[in-house]
């Protein structure tokens, strides 16, 4: 009985003393988050107050050096609030707001630095971008002031940070930096247009239903005839309709999207065991040409092939039939398996909408004088490629090597036809 | 007798290391024809080759890029063969007959993550380079057995698995593939870092951080599904966020616009 006694006071105690240290350290951690948390917080305070300035600052000047200054602060600051930002336990909701708008500010002020087109739509709208962000830091400092002050209830002080409610101080600076990303950086019509073409909302053609898309599916798949398949339509709140279908045939599992309006293929890949390869790249490569022209994918080429594990993946992009250049945006990815040549993969999303090319002149380039005398021009080739202002250019498109103490670097550089700019630089 | 004797031993010696080295010189490669984009062993032995006779100078890492195909046209220039960057077969016989491939050394560096060379003429001890391997004898070198975008390293692909696999391993393979492309989305949208690892390791952007499971090994099928993802597919719809509606503690995460259900996540925007 002694013996028992003895043995539940030591262990009790034995835990008393661990529960009091982990207490202890728990505690410490917290108060070393805590102090973390707040300085990154009066951190974000100051350089918010730096921005200010820069912005200001950037009014100033009309002499191009000094005005460089200003920009290169506003795109540093900029870049450091965001990594502040992003290091706090902070809404989501106002994080990501905050992060976009400070991105677009460094974007914009970037932009400005490179080009004349630019400078004076810095111009333009730096006033109210300086107004804003004026009345954020007001806010701001309204919203953190009691979460500097010393307060020993983390976890209270966690919640009121990372608060959801609609009325917390933090949701309503989400809806002001909202407000201000949209007056200040409205999306460019490229943008726009860009983005109609990544959410396929901008489709014209007539909406099919549900059995018509089983339909479409079954037409181009025909091996799937006695799969299980299942249908539902997208969530009402997609930003584009579309239908998912997914089927079980013995070892083939897999998905299909097609679009609502007009039963596009969006996207389909299978999952299924393969075998060793026994097929080789030149036939593969036949095999898919030929199923992608069954499909009706008719004007494209094939640019690329890579060879991964259990398949290759090729990519192909449209041709213009007018001048046979190739256009990157209208890809359309294709993957096939090494054991027979099935297409167990398609991703048609970017070629659903077909790219408007401009008419844009031609004007002959000195090669010789453009490139350094030791780089080889190994391919040409006309590409379409966006620019800057995501616009759709025609280029000439170069594939060039240079030897650097024997060793080759091959590069594909794209040229814009009219202004010579060099559109794109890509290492090989 | 004591000079016979020497001689002797030489000769035995001599045999001995060379009956133990795996050197090939006869057929070794497969029948099947290489070209650019391709990736694997052959591709390993095609570079180790043409590095023997000093034709190729960059990384042995058996995926056929640029590298491999000027130095095989340089090779081919040479032989007076087809110059077509193409490995066929009177390529690769012609390739056989003039080089030598150790192929366990090779394969060997390779699984260790060494840094090595393959030139004749040198001893094969001296082609590792001490104490730049990254690996640790078992495999563990940093090269993946695939062929990526340029965009992507293979860094990326490692990283990204092991987020797909600590995130939705009981997820149908399109689920895995569309937790991927999440991360690629978040990647083109300016309301997120610019970095794969800034995307993933951003604070409470992904619970299997935080709770420590994107450590787990990632299987084949994680890897599979990210190379799909990085090679354009999105099952996802363009979604930037996705949730598990029975585990999801956040309210703010059911604001989101909602895009489609695979398996337990709903996507949205």
């Amino acid at each position: 009985m002694k013996k028992l006694t003895f043995f539940l006071v030591y262990t009790v105690i034995v835990f008393s003393i661990f529960s009091y240290t982990t207490s202890i350290e728990k505690t410490n951690l917290k108060q070393l988050l805590h102090a973390q948390y707040t300085n990154k917080m009066a951190g974000a305070s100051s350089q918010l107050n730096e921005l200010q300035k820069a912005v200001q600052q950037s009014l100033l000047f009309s002499d191009p050096t000094a005005l460089n200054d200003s920009l290169q602060d506003v795109w540093r600051l900029s870049s450091d609030i965001r990594q502040t930002i992003g290091d706090l336990p902070l809404d989501r909701e106002f994080t990501t707001q905050w992060m976009n708008y400070l991105g677009r500010l460094g974007n914009q002020a970037k932009l400005t630095m490179t080009t004349e087109e630019s400078k004076a739509n810095w111009n333009k709208s730096v006033t109210n971008v300086a107004s804003n962000l004026s009345s954020f830091s007001s806010e701001w400092d309204v919203a953190t002031a009691h979460l500097l002050q010393e307060d020993k209830h983390y976890n209270k002080w966690l919640d009121q940070l990372s608060n959801m409610d609609v009325d917390s101080n933090f949701t309503n600076l989400s809806a002001s930096v909202k407000s201000y990303t949209e007056s200040d950086f409205p999306l460019t019509s490229s943008e726009s247009d860009r983005q109609k073409k990544k959410d396929l909302q901008a489709l014209k053609d007539q909406p099919i239903s549900e059995k018509q898309a089983l339909a479409r599916f079954k037409e181009m798949f025909t091996q799937y005839d006695k799969a299980t398949i299942r249908i539902e339509e997208s969530a009402k709140t997609a930003p584009y309709p579309f239908y998912h279908i997914t089927f079980h045939d013995g070892i083939r599992l897999g998905y299909a999207d097609i679009t609502k309006k007009g039963g596009h293929l969006l996207s389909y890949l299978v999952e299924r065991p393969v075998d060793e390869s026994t097929l080789s790249q030149e036939e593969l490569v036949t095999r898919a040409n030929k199923r992608m022209n069954q499909l009706g994918f008719d004007d494209l080429k094939i640019v690329d092939s890579r060879e991964n594990t259990m398949a290759w993946h090729l990519n192909y992009v449209r041709i213009n039939p007018d001048n046979k250049a190739k256009i990157y945006a209208d890809g359309v990815q294709v993957k096939i398996a090494k054991d027979n040549g099935e297409i167990i993969g398609i991703n048609s999303m970017e070629y659903i909408q077909k790219e408007t090319l401009k008419n844009q002149p031609m004007k002959k380039i000195n090669w010789k004088t453009f490139f350094d005398k030791n780089v080889e021009i190994v391919e040409e080739d006309l590409a379409y490629s966006e620019n800057d202002k995501m616009e759709e250019r025609l280029c000439y498109e170069l594939t060039v090597v240079y030897y650097n103490k024997n060793v080759p670097h091959t590069f594909r550089v794209l040229v814009d036809t009219e202004t010579a700019e060099i559109i794109k630089n890509e290492k090989l | 007798m004591m000079r016979l004797f020497k001689v002797m031993f030489i000769i035995l010696m001599t045999f001995t290391i060379f009956s133990t080295t795996d050197v090939n010189r006869g057929e070794a490669f497969t029948n099947q024809v290489i070209a650019r984009g391709a990736n694997g062993d052959d591709v390993i032995e095609l570079q180790a080759r043409l590095q023997y006779i000093s034709y190729y100078t960059e990384k042995i890492d058996g995926k056929f890029g640029y590298g491999t195909y000027w130095a095989l046209r340089k090779f081919q220039e040479k032989y007076g063969l087809p110059v077509d960057g193409i490995a066929g077969a009177s390529t690769k016989k012609k390739l056989t007959s003039v080089s030598t491939y150790h192929k366990e050394f090779v394969m060997e560096q390779l699984n260790k993550g060494n840094r090595f060379t393959h030139y004749g003429g040198v001893a094969l001890e001296e082609q590792v380079k001490k104490g730049t391997g990254t690996g640790t004898g078992t495999g563990s070198g940093t090269q993946t057995n695939t062929q990526l975008p340029t965009k992507y390293s293979d860094q990326d692909l490692k990283l990204m698995a092991n987020a797909v696999y600590g995130e939705s391993r009981g997820e149908p393979y399109e689920g895995q593939v569309a937790v991927a492309a999440v991360i690629l989305n978040r990647l083109d949208s300016p309301e997120f870092p610019n970095t794969i690892s800034e995307i993933i390791f951003q604070p409470r952007a992904f619970t299997a951080v935080a709770d420590g499971q994107i450590w787990l090994t990632p299987n084949k099928r994680a890897m599979e599904a990210v190379i799909d993802a990085m090679n354009g597919w999105d099952p996802s719809e363009n979604a930037l966020y996705y949730f598990n509606p029975d585990t999801a503690t956040s309210g703010w995460i059911w604001t989101r616009k909602q895009i489609k259900t695979i398996g337990q996540h709903i996507f949205s925007i």
